[in-house]
């Protein structure tokens, strides 16, 4: 069983701090769009899939009868188990009730909010279209909707953002009784208007304090770590990002998605052209829009499990890790050994791209 | 032509840095029609990639243009270019040694510059004939009368008849060759006496062996000579002789007296053609050598290794290859608990060892690890025998060293008036002692000084260069060793001696200098999981501490969209970065930490 991700590359406007492939103003092309993901979905037909993840991008700003016609062909297209996780992103400045109803009737299961911060001076200062109270209300209408799955993304590390402001956002987050939060540190990526303005990073001190505070308070409150910037209640965890992080397959649909499929014993990960019209006109033409692909080779699947598999805090099996190597890193408190898995401690979270780069 | 010694011009440029020497030669070999602009390669002489880009002549060159005179007769212009730093004098003085004449390029706006001035006193004391001209008349801020005055008063020459040019935009050149013909004497020289010739530069051809660079003095030479260096002892069969000429070697049948050319005789090594030897007749030598002969001595040593341990065979063979065409290069393997296996590398200066690093970078493709550069120490032990040391490594136990000796140079520096107390300054953070101090004209003064050369092999000449708002000029002879209280400096890393950061400093300098060491260490050494002591010891004394602290973070908070292969890719560039580094014990330490601390003086 493999996982859908289809990628929505619309947005009512650009945050300062994204560099995802999405583009404010081209909701004209909207309809195009989704007909070139359903004929690009024909390429996979009848594959069975148990996780379906509508990212973006911005898949509300889609208007409904499009969200309907995407959601409606790709369960005509592919075997979606009856049990499958479905996922949509929101923004919460998006929020409608009808519109949550209609994703709810189409066999939506899980809402992936948006919310980044509950300070509307922050929420002003990156770019965001919503304040405050939109998650309030975004979360009330989800939940009229009959989504009792939901998730908040949250944002630390942001410019002029203090430890209080960030304790009092995870604060309100954790009282709207989230199933999962994700909780991620701002990076400043080269393109975006935060790193054309010359905006700097938070001390990695001030970093790292945020980061532990949430981890803590959202354990003291039953949502534990199980990834790197993600917590869920139990059992509740989001099982189509697990399959990213335990390297199992996954169909990409849409503009620059990017996808891990097997084709005759290879391995292979792809991804799209990124420019909406140009992705609009491959479809049209060839059906497929694939502009990058990579056949894994064994070393690089080892690789990937090892990466991928250590943001868990389950870890990876020891035989992964040279043996002499995980000796020294749990010696010194960077990982620890649970039956015959190895994982990252806190502190080994906190530098694990320099252990990463290590181990590969 | 026919050969005819009275019609023979052997001169040489010279020019402050910048002041036009090589844009004056690539009209030279222009207005002698010896080649055209088109199929010149820009500024020919200058035809190292490195030099052309610092701006500097590293090794000598020459070409034979064919000029005709105003009057109509033909001549031989033998043009002949020097090097133009202290690290290569001694080449300078022996293509002064070649010429009988100088063309001395002063820049209409600027004036005399002291390196300048240096230089044609060199010229001067080698009984050159001096014919000034100057250049960048067109610039608006030229001043040609002001810079008349400065070569009469200054350097003693009657400046009326000075050609006024410009070498760029191809003004009055013609006046520069005629007054080449008119100023400069013909070589003299018998002809018919047994061969006398100089070598004044030597490269290896892969096709012909060493091509000698030579300047005949008296006598002849042709194809089938046995010809013997007479320094160096060895003999050989000539192979070929002929002309340097803009676009090739033009090979002829015989070289006579005044001329200047090449030899070949299947030559396997430069070593064996030493700059300042002369070349003779092995059955016909002559009585007694051309004066000035001076081994090419390496003064400087510096351990030499690959950035990447798997380079070492590369780096080896670039070194051969390099000393195939520069004698003063020396070197020997050595092995580093920290680097692993490099040579042990001598050079003249700083500046060649430099540049030879430049070069096994780029010509090589090799990246380089360079130890702190060292001078040769003399150890008496207390068992009453005496030992050399140019490498801090290899330094004795203390309490076995009954004494110490540093070598000391004699060293002038020529300066403008104002500049005088920042030299002496400088001289004295510099241990000199100071011996006197003459005005050389209105508004220079020469200093001389003894300086220890570990003093002045790091950064001395851009010490200078930047008191002295680039003026001073500066040079320096070996002088012999005196005793001095010197202790090795060791540098540790969370506990572990990093053998390649030893060097050798003077005891009153040892605690300035490795605070400064573990300053320069600390930021240049990149946070790593656990904190890094640096701690700076002598004798086992530690006399400076930094830290480095732990890394706080180095985390990626998301993977987007299910995009591993950019996580990927950004590990492994990570773990590319890493490799480029020395693990040493438990830490990792980049080449710049290593070359960092090179630099003092910032």
């Amino acid at each position: 069983m493999k996982g859908l991700y289809i990628h929505i590359p619309f947005c009512v406007s650009k945050c300062f701090y994204c560099d995802f492939n999405s583009y404010a103003g081209k909701l004209y092309l909207a309809e195009p769009y989704v007909g070139a993901v359903l004929k690009e979905a024909q390429r996979f037909s009848g594959c069975e899939i148990n996780t379906v993840y509508i990212g973006g991008g911005t898949p509300t700003a889609l208007p409904c009868p499009e969200i309907t016609r995407l959601i409606s062909g790709i369960k005509k297209i592919f075997k979606i188990s009856a049990d499958a996780e479905f996922t949509v992103e929101m923004n919460p400045g998006t929020a409608d009730g009808d519109y949550l109803k209609a994703l709810k009737a189409l066999g939506v299961n899980r809402i992936s909010m948006g919310a980044q911060s509950f300070d509307d001076t922050l929420l002003k200062k990156i770019g965001r279209i919503h304040r405050s109270d939109d998650i309030f209300t975004a979360v009330r209408l989800c939940k009229e909707a009959g989504f009792e799955n939901y998730s908040l993304d949250l944002m630390f590390s942001l410019p002029g953002q203090t430890l209080a402001v960030w304790a009092d956002t995870i604060k309100k987050a954790v009282s709207l009784k989230p199933s999962h939060i994700s909780a991620y540190g701002l990076k400043i990526e080269p393109g975006t208007p935060f790193y054309e303005r010359g905006v700097k990073p938070l001390p990695d001190s001030l970093d790292r304090e945020m980061y532990h505070l949430a981890t803590d308070f959202f354990k003291s409150h039953g949502l534990n770590q199980y990834e790197i910037s993600n917590f869920a209640i139990l059992g509740k965890e989001s099982r189509h990002n697990l399959k990213y992080w335990h390297c199992e397959e996954y169909i990409g649909l849409g503009a620059g998605a990017h996808g891990f499929i097997s084709d005759n014993g290879k391995k292979i990960r792809y991804s799209n052209i990124k420019a909406v019209e140009s992705y609009i006109n491959k479809i049209g033409e060839t059906g497929n829009a694939v502009s990058e692909k990579n056949i894994l080779t064994e070393n690089d699947i080892k690789t990937e499990k090892i990466i991928m598999g250590l943001r868990l805090t389950e870890g990876v099996p020891q035989e992964l890790i040279p043996e002499e190597k995980a000796a020294f890193y749990i010696k010194n408190g960077f990982m620890k050994k649970n039956l015959n898995r190895v994982s990252f401690t806190e502190k080994g979270f906190d530098v694990s791209n320099t252990i990463l780069s290590d181990l590969i | 032509m026919e050969y005819n010694q009275n019609k023979i011009r052997n001169f040489c440029i010279i020019a402050h840095i910048d002041h036009g020497k090589s844009t004056l030669a690539d009209r030279l070999l222009e207005h002698t029609g010896s080649c055209s602009s088109r199929d010149m390669e820009e500024q020919l002489l200058d035809n190292m990639e490195l030099e052309r880009e610092r701006g500097i002549t590293i090794k000598a060159r020459a070409v034979k243009l064919d000029y005709k005179a105003k009057d109509g007769t033909e001549y031989t212009y033998n043009l002949i270019d020097t090097p133009g730093h202290v690290d290569f004098n001694y080449e300078v003085s022996r293509s002064l040694a070649a010429c009988e004449g100088a063309v001395l390029v002063v820049d209409a706006a600027q004036g005399i510059e002291a390196q300048t001035l240096a230089n044609t006193y060199l010229a001067v004391e080698h009984n050159l004939e001096i014919v000034p001209v100057i250049n960048k008349i067109d610039l608006p801020s030229a001043r040609p009368d002001y810079v008349k005055n400065e070569i009469e008063d200054e350097i003693g020459l009657p400046a009326q008849d000075t050609p006024l040019i410009s070498a760029k935009n191809d003004i009055n050149i013609d006046a520069v060759l005629e007054q080449i013909k008119e100023l400069i004497p013909p070589p003299a020289g018998d002809e018919n006496a047994p061969l006398k010739a100089l070598i004044f530069d030597s490269v290896y051809d892969s096709y012909r062996g060493v091509i000698v660079y030579i300047r005949i003095k008296e006598g002849s030479v042709r194809v089938g000579d046995r010809v013997r260096m007479m320094a160096h002892g060895s003999e050989f069969d000539v192979v070929e002789v002929g002309y340097m000429r803009p676009l090739g070697l033009e090979p002829t049948d015989v070289l006579r007296a005044g001329e200047v050319g090449y030899l070949t005789a299947s030559i396997k090594n430069v070593s064996e053609t030493s700059v300042g030897d002369t070349v003779t007749i092995a059955g016909n030598p002559t009585a007694e050598p051309l004066p000035g002969y001076r081994k090419a001595v390496p003064m400087v040593f510096s351990g030499v290794y690959p950035a990447d341990g798997a380079k070492y065979p590369d780096l080896r063979d670039a070194l051969e290859k390099l000393q195939l065409n520069d004698a003063s290069l020396s070197f020997e393997p050595e092995t580093s608990v920290a680097l692993g296996f490099g040579f042990r590398c001598g050079f003249l200066g700083l500046l060649h060892m430099e540049i030879i690093q430049e070069r096994l970078e780029r010509e090589y493709n090799l990246d380089l690890i360079t130890t702190a550069p060292s001078v040769i120490y003399k150890i008496g032990l207390t068992n009453g025998t005496e030992i050399m040391l140019d490498n801090p490594t290899n330094m004795p136990p203390p309490a076995t060293i009954a004494y110490m000796e540093e070598p000391v140079v004699n060293a002038s520096i020529i300066t403008p008036n104002e500049y005088v107390g920042n030299i002496m300054e400088l001289c004295q953070e510099r241990r000199g002692i100071y011996k006197d101090m003459k005005y050389i004209s209105g508004d220079r003064a020469e200093l001389h000084y003894d300086l220890p050369l570990n003093e002045i092999i790091y950064d001395f000449f851009d010490a200078i260069k930047s008191r002295t708002k680039g003026y001073a000029s500066f040079d320096y002879e070996m002088k012999g060793y005196m005793r001095s209280k010197l202790v090795k400096l060791d540098i540790l890393l969370n506990g572990d001696m990093v053998d390649a950061l030893s060097f050798i400093v003077h005891e009153s300098k040892a605690y300035a200098r490795a605070r400064k060491i573990a300053e320069k260490l600390k930021d240049n050494i990149p946070r790593q999981l656990f904190e890094v002591p640096i701690q700076a010891a002598v004798g086992g004394k530690i006399i400076a501490r930094e830290t480095v602290r732990a890394m706080r973070k180095d985390v990626l908070a998301k993977c987007y969209g299910g995009d591993i292969t950019r996580k990927k890719k950004l590990l492994e560039k990570q773990k590319e970065g890493k490799k480029r580094m020395r693990q040493v014990g438990s830490v990792a330490v980049p080449q710049e930490a290593f070359m960092a601390v090179l630099k003092f003086d910032e």
